[in-house]
């Protein structure tokens, strides 16, 4: 646990964030192989913290308080993990509900563990033309102000795809490691630096 | 072949059944029957086993025939029958000739008219409009449109906001009974504002036809149009609530406007009475506009033939003998201005300049129109007999200061419109939200650093006013003793983690806890 005081957390790295902002990871999604067929009625009647409606979604849903994510169990004995604000968190929580699954009777074990997105948030702190954005960079955007308020930008170097909004808000999305998040935030910055409103 | 009778082999065919019968004995021939291929609504008959120039051809052609009746008639129902032929040949591409049969091929034809008109820019089409004619859904339409475009590799066009408004104003038929003029005038008022919301952020982000509802129900009050934002949102088919949101935002836009501008009433001027001085308002931002700006000396910016309106004003009261026959004009007036210094500006009296004249009357008529609280009369009548009692000057209408001249009211692009000035330079709603939002955590940071600091060190005196800081805000609408919320709880435990006050400044909570509170499986 952190430390009790009032003191602030790590001053921010310039050499690996040369623009001052670290963005926050909001999102991890891992998948996990439990290496057996599962029963998911019986894991649905079982556990307390379960849903399952197979008319609905065949997986069973499964949640813990903590770390706070849920889990997609499928009969074939692959887990999806969500919600986690970490890497070391998503694969702590994929730990528990294996162990979950195990207590319950069936022969789990942890396989192939993977994360497959990492989604990351920042504000950059100024506002952005975002028509002006479009307009230049239009082999990388899809600005459509009729469906979506933000310009989908999608980066060919790290594969990620950056959700830029007027505001000065930026969703990045994609990433398989935090540095690709980290990476591709600092290669905008200084595109959107390009087309921020100057404030008077 | 013979037949089952008399094993003839002289077969004849009856005309009205179709049946061959033999020539010799008149036996029917049941085998030769003609059996039609079944044809029905549902399904295609393909002969199994057929090769070559058969029913397989005969099937594609069918099918591009059909696809081509369909473009037409899409094409048709969206006014571009003149770009059917592009539209053909554009799916034609996409789909290597095949074309194509099924729900999918309509919203294909959609998203290829959208990429036409965009690709084109010269005239508009919105994507509602067209999922309407299509009778799809709008995102599914969106998704077509974004690949027919990245596999055409089409660059578009920015979207013609002025072009929307136009036609919309065109198309409307709450305005086919406002005179051809004051038509016009709106069309060009509104155009101007669509320029201005552009600049201002208030398009950026956001669906187009609620901002351009809101600024028609603007420009028509300004007209003295009678027509209600409802109606026009509802001809629209667009939320009454995001149209009246934007037109809430445009006014505020607008009083700031008049705050920036210089203007002597500018405190006067709110969001529910901005209408009654847009007429002034909106033709002074367009002599703003049609101003040239050029670089000075160094970093400065001097206008060719700028103006301080407040400057030009106190000028003018400067020479209070020559334009007011008052006695107490200037007592009047010099509640708006600070007559600290003499003013060296000399005035050009050109074209695009506010006359003196048009300034002391209009301020005067706004003093006598605040006086008798008959001010929105007034601009509405302008044969006034108040005003006809004053002997010097007739009242220069409100609507005499829109010309109607600027560029602004016309398409332009974004850097032009940038370029532009109409006196105000604003910022993202969303963007001064995040900032207040910011700027209230700051001030709960603050409150709550205290409230432990109170809890660790008893000893040191901390007013309850202070501890309270953060809830100046919200304190009318809470009752005395449920102060801390949530919100500050959070803080204060976020704080005590030692999460640092940058973190907590944006909000991500949630995020935060489980990083810093909720971590026990960290080493």
């Amino acid at each position: 646990m952190a430390d009790q005081g009032m003191e602030g957390s790590q001053p921010v790295d310039l050499i690996k964030h040369p623009s001052g902002i670290v963005p926050t990871l909001q999102n991890i999604v891992s998948t996990v192989n439990l290496d057996c067929k599962l029963d998911l009625k019986a894991i649905a009647l079982q556990a307390r913290n379960a849903e399952y409606n197979p008319k609905r979604f065949a997986a069973v849903i499964m949640r813990i308080r903590e770390p706070k994510t849920t889990a997609l169990i499928f009969a074939s004995g692959k887990m999806v993990c969500t919600g986690a604000k970490s890497e070391h968190l998503s694969k702590l929580a994929a730990r528990k509900y294996a162990r979950i699954v195990q207590k319950l009777g069936f022969p789990a074990k942890f396989k192939d563990f993977k994360i497959q997105n990492i989604v990351g948030s920042c504000d950059v702190k100024f506002p952005i033309r975002l028509e002006g954005l479009a307009y230049s960079h239009s082999a990388f955007s899809s600005y459509e102000p009729e469906l979506f308020p933000g310009l989908i930008y999608r980066m060919k170097q790290p594969k990620i795809v950056l959700l830029i909004f007027v505001s000065g808000k930026i969703v990045i999305t994609g990433a398989k490691m935090r540095d690709e998040t980290y990476t591709a935030f600092e290669n905008i910055y200084p595109v959107l630096t390009e087309f921020r409103k100057i404030q008077q | 072949m013979r037949c089952k009778g008399c094993n003839g082999s002289n077969f004849q065919r009856d005309e009205v059944s179709g049946n061959s019968f033999c020539g010799g004995c008149g036996t029917l021939q049941g085998y030769d029957n003609y059996d039609e291929a079944p044809r029905s609504d549902i399904g295609t008959y393909i002969k199994v086993g057929t090769t070559g120039k058969g029913f397989v051809l005969a099937y594609k052609e069918k099918k591009i025939f059909e696809a081509n009746n369909l473009i037409e008639a899409i094409t048709e129902r969206l006014n571009l029958g003149y770009k059917a032929e592009e539209i053909k040949s554009m799916i034609n591409k996409i789909t290597d000739g095949e074309f194509g049969q099924g729900e999918w091929f309509p919203i294909l034809i959609g998203a290829c008219c959208y990429a036409v008109v965009r690709k084109e820019g010269k005239c508009v089409l919105p994507m509602e409009e067209i999922a309407v004619a299509v009778g799809c859904d709008l995102h599914q339409l969106g998704s077509m449109a974004k690949r027919v475009v990245e596999h055409l590799e089409l660059e578009l066009r920015e979207i013609d906001l002025v072009g929307l408004f136009t036609k919309t104003t065109s198309n409307s038929p709450r305005l086919s009974v406002v005179e051809s003029e004051k038509r016009e005038r709106i069309t060009k008022q509104g155009a101007f504002l669509m320029n201005c919301s552009l600049k201002w952020f208030l398009s950026t982000g956001r669906r187009p036809m609620p901002l351009v509802v809101a600024v028609l129900a603007f420009v028509c009050q300004v007209n003295g149009v009678k027509v209600k934002i409802d109606d026009l949102a509802k001809d629209a088919k667009v939320s009454l609530t995001t149209c009246k949101t934007r037109y809430k935002e445009l006014s505020e836009k607008l009083v700031k406007v008049a705050q920036e501008m210089g203007l002597a009433w500018a405190e006067d001027v709110t969001v529910k009475n901005v209408v009654k001085h847009s007429g002034n308002l909106l033709g002074l931002m367009e002599n703003k506009s049609m101003r040239k700006i050029i670089q000075g000396k160094g970093d400065e910016v001097v206008r060719s033939d700028g103006f301080c309106l407040k400057d030009i004003v106190r000028d003018c009261l400067r020479k209070e003998a020559m334009y007011c026959d008052d006695d107490d004009g200037q007592d009047n007036l010099s509640r708006y201005f600070d007559f600290g210094g003499e003013s060296e500006l000399t005035l050009c009296n050109n074209d695009d300049n506010v006359s003196l004249q048009q300034l002391t009357t209009m301020n005067k008529e706004f003093e006598d129109g605040v006086c008798s609280g008959t001010l929105g009369k007034r601009s509405q009548d302008n044969n006034n007999s108040l005003w006809q009692g004053r002997s010097v000057f007739q009242m220069v209408s409100s609507e005499d200061w829109w010309k109607g001249k600027s560029k602004l009211s016309q398409r332009l692009s974004l850097k032009e419109v940038l370029e532009k000035d109409v006196g105000l330079d604003a910022l993202p709603p969303s963007y001064i939200k995040g900032c207040v939002a910011v700027e209230r955590r700051r001030e709960k940071i603050k409150a709550a650093k205290l409230r432990i600091n109170a809890i660790q060190h008893p000893s040191d005196i901390v007013s309850g006013k202070e501890l309270s800081l953060e809830l100046k805000h919200i304190k009318k609408k809470r009752k005395i003793g449920s102060e801390i919320n949530w919100e500050d709880l959070v803080i204060q435990t976020l704080v005590l983690h030692g999460v640092s006050d940058e973190e907590i400044e944006k909000g991500h909570y949630e995020a935060l806890q489980d990083l810093h509170v909720f971590n026990s499986g960290e080493a």
